[in-house]
């Protein structure tokens, strides 16, 4: 066996281990995708969109997800936190929400996922988990699917809207629960804020 | 013989490439993922050096002169 054999033999086998070492390692916690900052500021320049009853709506950029940048906008009075990365949490006066972006493979649809795997998924974990609602939305171009639903919170009934948005890699998943008896007051605004979800082209 | 071990190697990459950029990765699977197609390009790539630099066949024994 000549050297040149011996050292590439070498070199496969440390690239190996620091391959071993990047995922599994002390160095695979950079594989795992990052909030980004910006996503939880205001879009400068204060792009406000009006909602029922003159609500304001503040414009928000997610770029935490590459392929999946989207702008969003909520409620001023609203409360604005980081979820999971390309993902917020919300909370207002008589509710509570989440946006989430949502893988769905691709030997599938989203329409399929949503009412073979998503809602099944929910009829185990929800308490009293009932179908109210099923529409079929164009939110900006973009194919959507909207689930309602009632179960039994903590809180006593609860009425959550359930908006499945196809999307240039993943999906975009906006939740809005509200108690049963303040839903009529906040559909309005549950579905502004659905139509102020936007994929961004790069 | 060599051919064949040329073939495998360069099978062997180009999985490893489509495990990478082109399969649609269930996010629960990223980092075994991720694992595999590198081990696959990493041994790919080495065998295709081997390949490269081994003057005979590492298969088939010199003949005598």
């Amino acid at each position: 066996m000549n050297k040149k054999i011996i050292a590439i033999l070498i070199l496969t086998v440390a690239a190996l281990i620091l391959l071993t070492l990047y995922t599994f390692g002390p160095l695979s916690t950079k594989m795992s995708p990052k909030g980004n900052p910006d996503s939880l500021k205001p879009a400068e320049g204060g792009k406000v969109a009006v909602g029922p009853q003159d609500l304001p709506f503040v414009t928000y950029h997610n770029k935490d997800v590459r392929e999946n940048y989207y702008t969003v906008g909520f409620p001023q009075t609203w409360q604005v936190t980081a979820g999971k990365p390309g993902g917020y949490e919300l909370r207002f006066a008589g509710g509570r929400g989440t946006i989430r972006l949502m893988d769905v493979p691709d030997n599938t649809t989203l329409e399929l996922f949503v009412l073979s795997q998503e809602e099944p998924r929910l009829k185990k974990t929800l308490l009293g988990y009932q179908r109210t609602g099923y529409d079929k939305l164009t939110l900006n171009g973009a194919e959507a699917y909207q689930l309602t639903y009632q179960n039994a919170d903590s809180g006593g009934p609860a009425q959550t809207v359930q908006t499945f948005i196809t999307g240039p890699d993943q999906a975009g998943v906006v939740t809005l629960t509200t108690r049963v008896g303040d839903f009529a007051s906040l559909s309005g605004v549950f579905s502004s804020l659905a139509q102020t979800f936007r994929w961004e082209k790069q | 013989m060599k051919q064949i071990f040329l073939f495998v190697s360069l099978a062997v990459v180009g999985f490893g490439v489509y495990l990478k950029y082109l399969y649609d990765v269930p996010d629960s699977q990223e980092t075994i993922n991720f694992f595999v197609s590198g081990f696959l390009i990493i041994v790919g790539i080495g065998s295709l050096l081997v390949n490269l630099f081994w003057k005979s066949s590492p298969f088939q024994k010199k003949s005598r002169e």
